[in-house]
């Protein structure tokens, strides 16, 4: 495929903005994005700005604003495949070289910083103070901050710390306009304005693109622990889980998992739960203590230290290995209640997922799957009050089926936010909403 | 569309007695003289007509009744907001929320309640406190307060350090938009594909709708909990012992300061007779979970408060003694009613670094503009509720209290902070919203608002500047508020 | 709107007594007395609020706003429970200020014929036993030749009259006690005398719950209180003094003063909710009357409510279970005790000392059943949603007895209990300790 004459006559225009440094192409900026998009029609020689200040990056919004050149944000390109797959972008604007700490304010539990710092960095900085921020996302070494939060991205731990939406003080955003913006503070508590900061949260890109943010930090917990439990039957499996909710018990996070998922930790070969602890070593082994008393006569397991910490990389890369393309990836929700019945429908639909069982938060994954099933998980959510959204899948399925699974009454509120956010329609190569 | 002056009410009373029956409208102009202020009572204006639905539908067709004869409504829960949101408008049918005060649905399986908006914060947690749970956000007025109001200002509370405000707590909403239209936002499981409309919804001040059916997420009541009060001889002193517990890597429930000038006047009129009155400050720190737990924070902040020069520590577990230490903090506002006729109270926000030198600056501030100022405030997240007293009866006394307010608001913006912490902007601090935000960014919030209410009839003149609101122009608004009176 | 009714001359209050404006000014609009206001609970409008009939009162002070009807009515909602006092973060004296709207409204504000007549029938009847006991007399055949039933079944007087169908909703059985024997005028203490007593009767109380005085008696002298009970007291004075009847109010007080006059007690025990707030109030009530000032204040001092005195002076005489096993039993808390009196802990801390009894607690304890002296048949919607919702809350808690210290809850919780066919009884929490002291165990004991 060609490269559109835009795209051509974008580069030198770049060049100028940017520099030769700040300038690349999707292919050599994030190949494996590159292929996927590839399949949607987004040739791979399509440029990428890569501003390295906020005001560079709002120079080259403005400059595209002027030419209404058709944007597609990014960051470091680790889930650019995620959600509908763009069309037709004439150029990427990435953050990944606007990767300054800009504040570290220990004493305050916050954390400033441009878009594009990657997480694992950050992670490493916060450390030093024995702090954190509370997420774990997907592909941490790759995912960049402002990614991270136009994807929404929680993890395991959000049983405990909320997701990404809980977290976030504030934002600054390039407008469509190229006008740099901000919403919220660098404050824990603040409620002057209307709350943006929610409306990024998972916007990916569509309205504007994130430049800064500020997370409340937490305490690194001083031990970790994890008691995996094993019940020989579904039921048993459902009271465990329900007992643990109706608990006094105060887990950073419980997943439900399926047999397949925890063959692959090495463990057992039927589903069961993680339960992971933080805190101090004494919270932590009262907790577990009382967790295994909780639930007597289950297979239990348990683990510390690096073998926790591994155990829970496992289970991460269960799900986001991407060795086979022909891979659907979910997010899903179901009401907690429903979680372990949701693990039973997905089973019986080859799927391996793993959910969380506080929020009813999760993922699900197939090798292999057509549309019919998929589809068919996604009815038990909807008939449950929740959702299956499609993450990862082959672009022929994600042209078959409603990608996001919006609701269609807020859908038309949001798709009016979008034009109001974007009426140059600059970010539209991302479609978003129902169709 | 019709002068505001000229419009025929009667008809349109008579309109919305159709929807809600006759008891819920209130027309008179007597009647209606009670609504014309909520929990800021400086500022006034009557509106004219108040209308009272029972139900998601009656809420509807009153909006949508509004929206034909483009009248600007104003929402109303229980009144008791800091910042003037429910002041009417000139000319504003004023929808009250408490008939709408049923809970809806109670789901203990899934930790989640629906509610009406006019619901009162604490029914919920009594609602569900028999089965082990409770509802987190606890503004100091949640005897009375209405979780639709605390939807609207995203309200706070003592506990919100560890567990979040209102907004960490709202799953879904089911609202009702300026002209009449009933949507769906958020649900009853969170992170719902698409943009998160109910997380701008909370804390938009009634700008964006109302929201008639609201789900919250419940907690699991803690194991244990521990209240400790430790007596300091300075406000710096309790400060330092905050800093020290949070470079600790603890994060308590709570964690509240009081000065000496606010003890005194809870003591008066609460006598909880746990307050030393002449301790310079006293700071209340909450430690939650496992009885293990609880045990040895408490222990560590106890060492830590003595190490920062407390006095004295004294704790309880107890559910009515800990709610006897709190009993004071939770009454610290209108106990000022017995010190001074009038208060007038910030709600600005700092990193809490910045604690002790604030503190200082705004003392220098008291001092300087000759008004005692009370600091009550939530150390844990840097939230200050400085109280400023004064004689309201002396004509121009509140225009230099504002003044006097309107320093310590830029003071708190200069360190890094915020004009508002919880009681949200309303009517009241619409001026300084441009000491924190660009044109440009409040052009973007706009945006939103020009979504949900194309043709701006909700809560009108709020929370954003414009010039007419500022300063002089909106007392002479309020200073106005008999002459229209005689519409009928 | 124009043609809704207005006075010819709509007035402000008057300079007698009106409610004080610094009182008012001590109240900063936080909104707290909502949460415990009853009538603000059923009917969700700001008028009807302490807030803002404070709100009003303020502007009736200022002249801004005329007592009309309209006004007046939301002065009228008032049940007087004085919860909003409890409340009160600034300590605002609502009791004060609506004791002195009342005499206002009904000085300055024309009620309609049939408003007049019916608060007439009141304030002309239900204070005065003599008038009352013949009427009663007339009751028993409409009561017991099944008239009555009739009556309510047709919802006839429910339709056209409300408030007269109210009053004869809570009407209870007329009991055969009403015409017994008066109590004797003296009784010894059992045992060593610790007190010397007087004990005030009540006017509705004596006629329709003899048996709660009765059993008052025996407690008090069980546990060492020689009792006197003279014959000629009449009505406390609650019932008008809350309607803001002063002047029948003051005379009433003044005849119960002079009955005690020469009885040399140590102190005055009152047993209902109500009158025992009123009775406290005397050296109010009677400031400015230049020769009862003093003899009411030395009088209100005196006065105990019969839990309150118990609690403080122990009973040191053993109690025995009054049921096989454990009995449930959630105690209501009476406005006028809770509210007015500050006494909530004594009652609760008296019936667990009755081997067995589990004191429950109910959700919003501290709203007002509903009952409020006449209230209930003055603004009889409003009423009948508070019984409703009270009744509600003390089943919930799972309790088999409720216990209630005042009359007028009494009856509105029984005709709510009969409403949705429960039947659990109502007992005054002096007949249980009477019965723990006698032996005697409250299966036993006659009906109520």
């Amino acid at each position: 495929m060609a490269l559109s004459a835009i795209s051509r006559s974008i580069f030198p225009t770049l060049e100028t903005i940017v520099g030769s440094a700040g300038c690349s192409s999707l292919a050599r900026y994030a190949p494996a994005a590159a292929l996927l998009l590839k399949q949607t029609g987004v040739n791979p020689e399509t440029p990428v700005a890569l501003p390295d200040s906020p005001a560079l990056l709002a120079e080259v919004m403005r400059c595209a604003h002027q030419n209404r050149w058709r944007v597609l944000p990014a960051g470091c390109g680790s889930k650019l495949g995620w959600g509908s797959l763009p069309s037709d972008a004439d150029l990427l604007v990435s953050t990944a070289r606007l990767d300054r700490l800009i504040e570290h304010a220990a004493g305050d539990l916050t954390v400033t910083a441009e878009a594009g710092i990657r997480f694992v960095t950050l992670q490493a900085q916060l450390a030093k103070a024995n702090q954190f921020l509370a997420l774990d996302p997907a592909y941490p070494e790759q995912a960049s901050l402002g990614g991270i939060l136009s994807t929404a991205d929680s993890g395991p731990l959000r049983h405990r710390y909320g997701g990404v939406r809980d977290m976030c003080l504030g934002i600054g955003v390039v407008r469509a306009d190229g006008k740099p913006v901000k919403a919220g503070g660098r404050v824990v508590k603040n409620v002057a304005g209307y709350d943006l900061m929610k409306l990024f949260t998972g916007a990916y890109g569509t309205l504007g693109i994130v430049s800064q943010l500020t997370f409340r930090l937490h305490p690194l917990p001083e031990a970790w622990r994890t008691v995996v439990l094993s019940p020989q039957l579904p039921q048993a499996l459902s009271r465990a889980a329900a007992a643990l909710r109706a608990s006094a018990l105060t887990p950073l996070a419980v997943e439900v998992a399926d047999e397949s998922t925890f063959v692959g930790l090495g463990l057992h070969n039927q589903p069961g739960l993680l339960v992971r602890f933080g805190g101090s070593e004494a919270s932590v082994r009262e907790q577990s203590a009382q967790l295994l008393a909780l639930a007597p006569g289950l297979g239990t397991h348990i683990l510390e230290g690096e073998a926790d910490k591994k155990l829970w990389e496992q289970l991460r890369t269960q799900f986001w290995q991407s060795a086979s393309p022909e891979a659907v990836i979910c997010k899903l929700g179901v009401p907690p209640a429903r979680v372990v019945a949701a693990l039973g429908c997905a089973r019986e639909r080859g799927a391996r997922l793993c959910l969380r069982s506080g929020s009813g938060v999760g993922l699900v994954r197939w090798e292999r799957v057509d549309t019919a099933t998929v589809e068919a998980l996604r009815h038990f959510c909807r008939a449950e009050g929740g959702y299956l959204t499609v993450l990862e899948a082959p672009s022929a399925l994600k042209v078959a089926i409603d990608v996001w699974d919006i609701a269609p009454g807020a859908a038309a509120l949001m798709a009016r936010i979008r034009r109001r956010f974007d009426p140059e329609q600059i970010f539209a190569c991302r479609p978003f909403g129902p169709g | 569309m019709p002068t505001l002056a000229k419009r025929n009410w009667r008809a349109i009373a008579q309109q919305m007695e159709q929807i809600v029956g006759k008891s819920g409208v209130v027309w008179t102009p007597e009647e209606l003289l009670v609504f014309e202020c909520d929990g800021l009572a400086s500022y006034k204006q009557r509106p004219a007509l108040a209308v009272l639905p029972r139900t998601t539908e009656e809420a509807s067709r009153v909006l949508a009744l509004c929206y034909r004869e483009g009248l600007p409504f104003v929402a109303r829960g229980s009144g008791t907001g800091l910042s003037g949101g429910a002041l009417p408008v000139e000319g504003c049918v004023l929808v009250v929320t408490a008939r709408m005060n049923r809970i809806l649905a109670i789901d203990l399986d899934n930790h989640q309640v629906v509610v009406q908006p006019g619901v009162i914060n604490n029914w919920v947690t009594q609602a569900v406190s028999g089965a082990g749970f409770y509802y987190a956000p606890d503004p100091s007025s949640q005897s009375i307060c209405s979780i639709g109001g605390n939807v609207a200002e995203n309200s706070g509370g003592v506990h919100c350090l560890k567990y979040g405000v209102t907004t960490n707590h709202v799953l879904g909403l089911k609202l009702v938009l300026p002209d009449g239209e009933i949507v769906d936002v958020g649900g009853p499981v969170p992170e719902s594909p698409g943009y998160d409309l109910a997380g701008v919804f909370v804390g938009s001040e009634g700008t964006l709708g109302i929201a008639a059916e609201i789900t919250l997420r419940l907690l699991r009541s803690a194991e244990s909990i521990r209240v400790l009060l430790a007596d300091f001889a300075t406000v710096e002193a309790a400060g330092s012992a905050v800093t020290a517990i949070i470079a600790a890597g603890i994060v308590p429930g709570g964690m509240e300061i009081m000065d000496n000038l606010s003890i005194n006047a809870v003591e008066d009129v609460v006598a909880t007779e746990c307050y030393p009155r002449d301790a310079g400050a006293i700071l209340l720190v909450e430690v939650d979970g496992l009885a293990v737990e609880v045990e040895a924070t408490s222990t560590q902040v106890e060492a830590l408060c003595r190490e920062a020069g407390a006095r004295a520590v004294r704790s309880a577990t107890d559910p009515a003694e800990r709610l006897k230490l709190w009993k004071g903090r939770k009454a610290a506002f209108a106990a000022m009613g017995r010190r001074a006729p009038n208060y007038y109270v910030q709600d600005g926000v700092i990193p809490r670094t910045k604690l002790q030198c604030v503190l200082q600056q705004i003392e220098l501030l008291s001092k300087k503009h000759g008004y005692p100022v009370a600091n009550v405030f939530h150390a844990g997240d840097g939230n200050l509720h400085p109280l400023i007293l004064y004689d309201g009866r002396i004509a121009g006394e509140l225009e230099k209290v504002e003044i006097l307010g309107g320093e310590i608001l830029k003071l708190c913006v200069a360190v890094g902070g915020s004009i508002s912490g919880e009681h949200g902007i309303g009517a009241e601090k619409r001026c300084y919203m441009s000491d924190m935000f660009t044109p440009a960014d409040l052009e973007t919030m706009q945006w939103v608002r020009a979504v949900f209410d194309p043709k701006g009839l909700a809560n009108p003149t709020k929370l954003f500047p414009t010039p007419r609101t500022c300063g002089e122009a909106a007392r002479a608004e309020s200073e106005a508020r008999f002459a229209a009176v005689e519409r009928f | 709107m124009e043609n809704q009714p207005r006075l010819a001359v709509p007035r402000a209050f008057d300079a007698n007594h009106p409610p004080d404006a610094q009182m008012i000014d001590t109240c900063v609009h936080c909104g707290f007395c909502l949460a415990t206001c009853p009538s603000y609970r059923v009917l969700g409008t700001e008028m009807d609020s302490p807030r803002g009939r404070i709100y009003l009162m303020d502007a009736l002070n200022e002249g801004e706003i005329s007592l009309s009807q309209a006004t007046a009515g939301h002065f009228d909602s008032c049940l007087g429970c004085l919860a909003c006092v409890s409340t009160c973060p600034s300590g605002v004296q609502y009791d004060q200020l609506i004791a002195a709207t009342r005499p206002q409204v009904e000085r300055n504000v024309e009620r309609s014929v049939p408003d007049r007549l019916l608060r007439a029938l009141i304030f002309n009847l239900l204070p005065y036993p003599r008038r009352l006991r013949p009427l009663l007399l007339a009751l028993i055949p409409y009561q017991k030749l099944g008239v009555q039933k009739l009556v309510r079944k047709s919802g006839l007087l429910q339709k056209f009259a409300p408030r007269l169908a109210a009053m004869e909703s809570i009407l209870p059985a007329v009991p055969a006690s009403a015409f017994a024997a008066p109590m004797p005028e003296r009784v010894a203490a059992q045992g060593k005398q610790r007190f010397r007593v007087g004990m005030i009767t009540g006017c509705v109380q004596r006629l329709f719950f003899d048996r709660v005085n009765r059993a008052t008696l025996r407690v008090l002298t069980a546990i060492g209180c020689e009792v006197v009970i003279p014959r000629s007291q009449g009505c406390c004075a609650a019932l008008p003094q809350h309607q803001g009847q002063s002047a029948q109010a003051r005379q009433m007080a003044r005849d119960l003063i002079d009955s005690f006059a020469d009885s040399n007690v140590d102190y005055l025990i009152i047993n209902a909710a109500g009158c025992g707030h009123t009775l406290k109030e005397y050296g109010h009530i009677l400031a400015d009357d230049p020769v009862y000032r003093e003899r009411a204040a030395a009088f209100a001092a005196k006065v105990r409510d019969v839990q309150e005195f118990l609690y403080w002076a122990k009973i040191l005489v053993p109690l025995q279970p009054i049921a096989d096993g454990p009995l449930a039993v959630v105690y209501q808390d009476a406005c006028h005790l809770l509210h007015g009196q500050r006494i909530s802990l004594q009652p609760r801390q008296l019936l667990a000392q009755i081997p067995g009894v589990q004191v429950r607690e109910p959700v919003d304890a501290a709203l007002c059943c509903g009952s409020a002296g006449v209230y209930n048949i003055l603004q009889p919607e409003i009423g009948e949603e508070l019984g409703r919702q009270k009744v509600e809350n003390l089943l919930a808690t799972g309790a088999v007895l409720i216990a209630s210290a005042n009359p007028g809850c009494t009856l509105q919780i029984r005709k709510h209990l009969e409403l949705t066919g429960q039947a659990v009884p109502v007992r005054h929490p002096m007949e249980l300790i009477d019965a723990a002291i006698r032996g005697v165990k409250v299966a036993d004991l006659p009906a109520s």
